[in-house]
Parts: structure tokens; C-alpha cells; sequence
């Protein structure tokens, strides 16, 4: 047998103790492993959840709410018409000084007296008094 | 893997294939099985071609992850789960290489240390043969590396290895046989060292 040969063989008898000599990556390389593909699994998760699609009635509404939005110039718009009406509602119920009270003059119309007062009043004297004059 | 024969090949990449549309759906249980199949077969391909282990268990890590990126489009029957992985292990091993000389440090010339006090008595002589075949594997240019490797510890096909290595087979044919012949020249001088005088 030539030294070539020899030393082929000897390779040989090498690669075969390699393939059983296999060495593992460490305990904590497959721990690592396990947490990357549980972090993958889980965001996965997250935007399989993002993606579902609304159920049918709130589906409608979303839709109809972003048409609106859409036709006022979009949802900064229709955040902007929101604040106004909320306003608009707050200088109802509690308006400042300087303005007449709404709802106390709603008050005041349906106190008794008030009813009264206008059911006693004669249309008929007072346009005959205009006509006097 | 290494001794199994092609319809055994085949029925274990079904199995993977089986087991990575599972760990698409969100199994945690496909993700164990997968990695216990599929990480070790990385880190041993991967510390044969970079002799180092804490390299050789970053790569198996990036590798694994990429698995599990891919998981959600893997196109089933198209590609071999791990031959899929093998590209990936050999590509980032020759980028990590190439970044390394990038940094003016070769690596190929600082083989793994063999530490002969984790062997017993009786197997220290099988470790000193590893280590010797170890530092033989990393004095071949790096192609020739991961083609040894590939043919002759992880035993695939040569067709297999041309994919893997995206050359033709003749390519992969000419590779390991300049590889085997150069580690048979490098090995040959130290034949009594590693009790191979009376072969």
C-alpha cells in the first residue's frame, strides 16, 4: 500500500469518528433559539390580530365614518368638527354672562304663571287699541 | 441525516415541511421539534467550517431565525427544509469570514484549541485526532472547506452540495477532490502523532 493511499484511508477513518462525533450547540444557544421563535410566533400573532377584519356592523359604521371623514377633508377635519360641536354644547348648557341662558328661559316659559299670564292676554283689545291710535 | 437514504430524506423533509407550516400557524410545539432537528445539523456544519464554537453557535442562531422569518412564505415542495438551511449557515459563515478580513483578522489561521481535560484518559487520543483533522479543515481555502465538509462529515449528495453552494456538481466534484487530497498531504506528516504509524 503507497504512503498516497495510506494517508487516504487514514482520512477516510477520520471523517467516519467526525460524523460520529458530533457536538451539540450549547443549552443556552437552544434556549435563545426557542425565545426568537416564540418573540416571531407572538408578532405573527399581533398582526394576524391587525389584519382581522371588523365584524359586519362595526365594519359599516367604520366605513361610513370614513366616508364622512373623507367628504370634510379627512379625520383631522372631522376631529376639528367634533371640538366645535363639543364646544358649541358647552356654551349651551353654561353660556357666559353677557348671553341669555337657554335652558332658564325654557324654564321660564313653562313656569305656571307664565303660561297663564300669556292665556289671559287679549289679541283682539290689543289690535283694537293699535287701530284706535 | 448523515446515513439516511433518499426516501428516508425525503419522508424527514416532509416532516419539516409539515412541522414549519405548523410553526406558521403559531405551534410552539413545531418550534421545539424543529429545533431540535434542525439546530444541531447547523451547528455542526457551521463549527466544521469556522472551528469556532461560540461563532459556530451565533450562526446557528441567525440561521434558526431566519428559518422562522421564513416560515409564513415557505413555498412547500419547492426547496429541501435543510438544504434551505444549509445555504443560509454556509452564507453567513462566509460573511462572518469576510467581515473578519474586513477587520484584518484571519481566523483560518487560529484553529480551535483542543482541550484535553474534557476528555477522559481513554478518548483522548479521538480527541487529538478531531483537533488534527479540525486544523487540517481550516488550512483549505474556504470553498474546498465547506465541500469536504459537506461530502464527507454531513455525507450529501454532490447534486445537494451544488445547490447548496449554488456551483455545478462537476464544480462540487472538483473541490472535495482537492480538498481530500490536500488534507491527506497536510495529515500525512503527522501520522505517528495521531496513532496512525502502524496502518
Amino acid at each position: 500500500m503507497s504512503d498516497h493511499d495510506n494517508s487516504i484511508e487514514e482520512l477516510e477513518t477520520l471523517f467516519a469518528a467526525a460524523r460520529q462525533a458530533k457536538e451539540r450547540p450549547s443549552d443556552e444557544v437552544i434556549a435563545a433559539i426557542m425565545v426568537d421563535a416564540a418573540a416571531v410566533q407572538s408578532r405573527a400573532k399581533d398582526s394576524a390580530a391587525k389584519d382581522r377584519p371588523l365584524p359586519g356592523i362595526t365594519r359599516g359604521f367604520y366605513t361610513l365614518a370614513q366616508q364622512f371623514a373623507n367628504a370634510i377633508g379627512g379625520w383631522p377635519a372631522f376631529g376639528g368638527l367634533v371640538t366645535a360641536g363639543i364646544a358649541g354644547l358647552w356654551v349651551g348648557l353654561f353660556p357666559p354672562s353677557f348671553l341669555p341662558d337657554p335652558v332658564a328661559q325654557y324654564y321660564e316659559i313653562t313656569n305656571e304663571n307664565d303660561v297663564l299670564a300669556y292665556n289671559e292676554l287679549d289679541p283682539a283689545a290689543w289690535l283694537g287699541d293699535e287701530v284706535e291710535q | 441525516m448523515a446515513n439516511a437514504r433518499p426516501h428516508d430524506i425525503s419522508a424527514q423533509n416532509l416532516e419539516d415541511e409539515v412541522l414549519l407550516a405548523r410553526f406558521a400557524r403559531g405551534d410552539p410545539e413545531a418550534a421545539a421539534q424543529l429545533t431540535e432537528r434542525l439546530a444541531p445539523q447547523s451547528f455542526a456544519v457551521a463549527l466544521r467550517v469556522l472551528g469556532n464554537r461560540a461563532e459556530a453557535e451565533d450562526v446557528t442562531q441567525e440561521a434558526m431565525m431566519r428559518l422562522w422569518r421564513q416560515a409564513p412564505n415557505w413555498r412547500r415542495g419547492e426547496a429541501k427544509v435543510s438544504t434551505w438551511l444549509y445555504r443560509v449557515v454556509m452564507n453567513l459563515c462566509i460573511d462572518l469570514k469576510r467581515r473578519q478580513r474586513g477587520g484584518h483578522l484571519d481566523l483560518d489561521a487560529i484553529p480551535e484549541p483542543i482541550d484535553p481535560a474534557r476528555s477522559a484518559p481513554e478518548t483522548l487520543q479521538e480527541t487529538r485526532r478531531m483537533g488534527a483533522l479540525q486544523e487540517a479543515l481550516m488550512q483549505l481555502p474556504e470553498r474546498q472547506r465547506q465541500a469536504v465538509v459537506l461530502r464527507h462529515i454531513e455525507e450529501l449528495p454532490n447534486p445537494e452540495i451544488a445547490g447548496i453552494m449554488e456551483i455545478s456538481v462537476e464544480a462540487v466534484e472538483s473541490l472535495t477532490a482537492r480538498g481530500k487530497r490536500s488534507l491527506a498531504k497536510i495529515l500525512a506528516g503527522r501520522q505517528e502523532e495521531l496513532g496512525y504509524s502502524d496502518v
